[in-house]
């Protein structure tokens, strides 16, 4: 089937594995080159060619040039870690378009998850709420995308939000360095988060923030009276969104704004994704990162 | 805040102001619920918007129900006394209820004015000061016997009818009736408002009858109609009181003459002082004078004029406060109706220097006697003293012509079954001591007397009563006769007699007899011999006998539109002594006779504003009303039929004014009318302004020259409505709320 990174496509296909693969697939097909082809290294140098070498690695242009026959050499990368933590809190559980933010970050995981196990790197999985409730050892191979994507087909958002916590926690669990994709609203305690974020920065890991929300959550776009029930336990408000609709927007965008500035000042990266938007600003976003670390240094 | 609404009942609206309040929190009902996750950004917001919001909404809703509140008073149209605080708010309008004296006295003329004039002339200032724009309203009432409401709306319109007034009624005044009429619209105004707004000006000439009708002070006192009296004043004064539970003024322009007793003659009285029996014989027409002045008036040229023709004039004395008769002796020649006017030289009061009436002289009364027991003998004839006493000139050979106001004819009484003998030519017809009657004399006799004939049964030996009851009398009253003949009484004339014990003096035709003088004529004379009956309901017994049972002498009964009588004697010699009594028999023949075929006609002398409905022999075709102005009228309606060549003409009440009235028919003489005023308004006597508040306190005088004058009481108790100034407050609620509903809307709409 054609690739496609549209969540309108997506929520229709049955299966996550395929969703996984329609993504790669639709983000691939927009790339010039893949970024999995080889070994993932980058041109380093030319050498003199010994008896012994790779006739696929003598650098032919050069012989036609100069009669000279020289190889390529490469940087080799090394192998990485890449651990997605999904947020699987209640909040995740709203959605006004036909997917929630559970789905979205659910797709965008699997189709990280693909990315990652094609490029021959580790993915592992935490499910979390208030603390981790599902987790997924990073490995790589074809099982490991199984295991990932059953883990996360199987997960019923729920519990209460406590992503600083949480954070705080894994740094100290997470055992091997690597790209750590925080998939979550983020509508928890700034403070917290980020000084979660901090102990991962500290613990060598480099924490990627995708914040998906939800349209109407960012415009609060509603047109009658309305009686919010609180997810989480958070309370219940009759509002009249017409009267509050500024105020709010505001609150989210300063909201928004601290959280980007904040993780910014911690040389960290936050995406902000709309559950109405394709996938592949992530999958960009994962790729530069990884592309940062493989040279040795950070994006 | 507000002393009183105009319309209390509509206040209730003001509850409708919870209207937008219920609709707010209906509204708070239909919140649709929806989980959401973000709620820390709702509650952030809700924390900093909750106070300006719930401001926002608060002015929103307090500007919906102001606007409610404040239209709903405003149609109840509250009001202020002069006193409030908020008076110089209020726009005082107007409401003036303007009663003109419309009697005949005010024609009385000063100069080159009449009292009338004067009074159009103040209303016209009064109502000059009103503007119609401003909401004043005018309510003109023309008062006289009945008043007239001319306008109730603008003074503009008042001012242009005012216009059509020329000349006062011929009426009297009757103020408690005008009072009445104003005091039902200051009723209508006291469910609203309250009547305090309404101002009530009388103009008038103050004549004291207008006011205290039993204190009219004439040296001949005018026979006072106790009732009248009694009622007059209580209806005044009630009136008044009335007017002053509703808190009204009422002012009293005085615009009548200045002398107390201003100086006015007036022809009071005017008709024949004797019963005009008929043509050819001397009548007394007589004239009263009024003089209603203080002083004595001497040499007053008095005229008549009968049928257009002038009589010479006579010079009277009258005193002051005192009145005068003139007798003019006059004699007609023609039978029906001759109009009579009496005329006085003019003063300042012309309309009660003449006066006008009708003179009916009699046509002969046609009588048909019936003549049960004939005899050559005079005196054994039954009918011989009937018929001598009603014509004379039928037993008298000297051929002079007979005045009698009788057209006597006798026939035998088989002649009444033959249908050549025209009963219709008949007025009376007398059934002398017969004995029987055909079936077919029976049913003519029937016919006539249903069509306003009379018939006098006079009993007699001859008289049957089982024949009498087998065709005259019938129990249920179908039949002829008023009573059942029973058994007959009769005495010798040696042994004993009965007398006429008691009798109807009042009644037409005994009523000759109730002079003292002339009763022993009737009571004296004895009777031999007369009829038991038994009369029947309805039948009246005129006289009765002094035996023991007080039988019935004389019964009368109305038989359709005609009438009975039944005489339960005779005539005859044998039977009474009358008949050797001319001087009882004549005049009780006479009266008996006359009376029995008086005319139905109309009286013909009415008072101003009576109808009257003409009786005529003929089919009316044309009908019309000449007026004594000289103005022809359509007569509106249609004849009634009452009986085999007899109608009744439409009624005619469009006698508003005195004088002598026509009625045309086509193809016959003009039927004439009199109409003459009624004299007690002649009275000018007046009263002061100062009076007035004694006679009652709602009667506060109002000076010549006052505008629309309040005092200060009035001034201070004057009401004065909000309801502009409130309305003006709604729509402003109304403009800020559509302002500030947009601003909110534009607010909250707008993306952040």
């Amino acid at each position: 089937m054609a690739g496609s990174l549209d969540p309108a496509v997506l929520d229709r296909l049955a299966g996550l594995s395929l969703v996984a693969r329609t993504v790669v697939d639709g983000y691939l097909a927009g790339q010039h080159r893949s970024p999995l082809r080889g070994n993932s290294a980058e041109f380093a140098q030319h050498r003199e060619y010994v008896p012994g070498d790779e006739l696929r690695r003598l650098d032919w242009k050069v012989f036609a040039r100069s009669d000279r026959l020289v190889i390529k050499e490469y940087d080799e990368e090394t192998s990485l870690d890449c651990h997605i933590l999904v947020d699987g809190s209640e909040s995740m559980a709203f959605g006004s378009l036909a997917w929630t933010k559970f789905e979205y970050a659910r797709w965008c995981a699997a189709a990280l998850t693909h990315l990652v196990l094609e490029a021959r790197d580790t993915a592992g999985l935490v499910l979390f709420d208030e603390a981790e409730r599902k987790k997924v050892p990073p490995k790589t191979g074809a099982g490991q995308e199984r295991d990932i994507l059953a883990a996360l087909d199987a997960y019923q958002p729920g519990g209460k939000t406590r992503i600083g916590d949480v954070l705080f926690w894994l740094s100290g669990r997470l055992r091997r360095k690597g790209i750590v994709a925080i998939f979550s609203d983020f509508f928890d305690d700034l403070d917290k988060i980020v000084e979660g974020l901090r102990r991962l920065s500290y613990a060598g890991h480099e924490p990627i923030l995708f914040q998906i929300v939800d349209p109407l959550e960012m415009t609060f776009d509603i047109s009658y009276l309305v009686r919010l029930d609180g997810l989480e336990g958070a309370g219940v408000q009759k509002v009249d969104p017409k009267s509050l609709r500024a105020a709010y927007v505001e609150e989210f965008e300063s909201h928004q704004r601290q959280l980007a500035t904040r993780t910014r000042q911690l040389g960290l990266d936050c995406l902000h994704l709309s559950t109405a938007q394709d996938l592949g600003a992530a999958l960009s976003t994962y790729l530069a990162h990884r592309r940062a670390r493989s040279r040795g240094g950070r994006r | 805040m507000f002393d009183g609404f105009v319309h209390p009942g509509l206040v209730i609206g003001a509850a409708l102001a919870a209207v937008p309040l219920l609709i707010h929190l209906l509204n708070r009902q239909r919140f649709k619920p929806l989980s959401w996750a973000a709620m820390r950004f709702v509650e952030a917001a809700y924390r900093k918007t909750r106070r300006r919001a719930r401001l926002e909404n608060l002015l929103l809703l307090l500007l919906r129900m102001g606007a409610v509140a404040l239209l709903a008073l405003a149609i109840a149209r509250p009001y202020v006394g002069a006193r409030s605080a908020l008076s110089g708010l209020t726009e005082s309008r107007r409401d003036v209820a303007l009663i003109l004296d419309a009697s005949y006295s005010t024609g009385w003329r000063d100069g080159a004015r009449t009292v009338f004039e004067r009074e159009v002339e103040r209303a016209r200032e009064l109502l000059a000061s009103l503007d119609g724009a401003r909401g004043d309203r005018a309510r003109l009432v023309v008062a006289a016997r009945v008043p007239r409401l001319l306008s109730w709306r603008s003074p503009d319109e008042a001012l242009d009818l005012l216009d059509t007034l020329g000349a006062p009624t011929d009426e009297p005044l009757d103020l408690a009736y005008a009072l009445g009429e104003v005091r039902e619209y200051a009723e209508e105004l006291a469910r609203g408002e309250g009547a305090q707004s309404l101002e009530v000006h009388l103009l008038t000439d103050l004549q004291r009858s207008s006011f205290t009708p039993d204190l009219r002070e004439t040296t001949e006192s005018v026979p006072t109609d106790g009732e009248l009296a009694a009622e007059a004043k209580p209806r005044l004064f009630e009136e008044l009181d009335r007017l002053k539970e509703l808190g009204l003024h009422l002012w009293v322009h005085d615009l009548g003459p200045q002398d107390p007793f201003p100086v006015n003659l007036a022809i009071s009285e005017l008709g024949p002082q004797t019963r005009v029996l008929g043509p050819d014989q001397p009548v007394d027409l007589a004239l009263r004078i009024d003089n209603h002045g203080a002083g004595a008036r001497s040499g007053v040229r008095v005229a008549l004029e009968i049928d257009g023709e002038r009589r010479p004039h006579r010079l009277i004395d009258v005193a002051g406060r005192g009145y005068t008769r003139v007798v003019f002796s006059e004699t007609f020649r023609e039978r029906g109706p001759h109009r009579v006017r009496a005329m006085l030289e003019s003063d300042a009061l012309a309309v009660d220097d003449s006066r006008a009436a009708i003179v009916l002289v009699p046509a002969a009364v046609r009588v048909l006697l019936v003549n049960g027991a004939p005899s050559s003998d005079l005196a054994r004839d039954e009918i011989g003293y009937l018929s001598a006493a009603l014509d004379p000139s039928r037993a008298d050979d000297s051929g002079a012509l007979s005045s009698a106001p009788f057209e006597v004819r006798a026939v035998d009484p088989a002649r009444l079954a033959e249908s050549d003998l025209d009963l219709a030519a008949v007025d009376v017809i007398w059934l002398a001591n017969v004995d029987n009657l055909l079936p077919k004399a029976v049913e003519r006799l029937e016919a006539r007397v249903a069509s306003g004939a009379a018939l006098i049964v006079s009993l007699g030996d001859r008289a049957d009563p089982i024949a009498y009851a087998a065709r005259l009398f019938k129990p249920d009253g179908t039949g002829l006769l008023p009573a059942e003949l029973l058994t007959r009484s009769l005495v010798a004339r040696d042994e004993r007699y009965w007398r006429i014990q008691d009798f109807e003096p009042t009644h037409p035709a005994l009523a000759f007899f109730a002079d003292e003088r002339w009763k022993p004529l009737l009571t004296e004379i004895p009777f031999y011999g007369f009829y038991e009956t038994r009369p029947l309901a309805d039948a009246r017994v005129l006289a009765r006998f002094d035996d023991p049972a007080r039988s019935a002498a004389l019964i009368e009964r109305n038989f359709d539109r005609g009438r009975v009588y039944l005489w339960t004697s005779s005539i005859d010699a044998d039977w009474t002594r009358m008949p050797e009594s001319p001087r009882t028999l004549v005049p009780f023949l006479h009266e008996l006779v006359r009376n029995a075929g008086a005319s139905r006609e109309s009286e013909p002398n009415l008072s101003v504003g009576a109808s009257y409905a003409a009786r005529v022999d003929s089919f009316p075709r044309k009908l019309a009303l000449l007026t004594p102005d000289g103005t022809r009228r359509a007569i509106a309606g249609e004849p009634a039929p009452i009986g085999p060549g007899a109608w009744l003409l439409p009624a005619i009440s469009s006698t508003e004014r005195a004088g002598l009235y026509e009625i045309e028919v086509e193809g016959r003489q003009n039927l004439p009318i009199a109409v003459a005023l009624d004299t007690r308004e002649s009275d000018l006597a007046r009263m002061t302004s100062a009076e007035l508040p004694g006679l009652h306190p709602m009667l506060q005088p109002s000076g010549a020259g006052d505008g629309p004058r309040r005092n200060d009481n009035s001034q201070n108790d004057q009401k004065g409505e909000l309801w502009r100034v409130i309305a003006a407050l709604a729509l402003a609620c109304v403009v800020l709320e559509t302002l500030w509903a947009a601003w909110i809307g534009r607010t909250r709409s707008a993306r952040p």
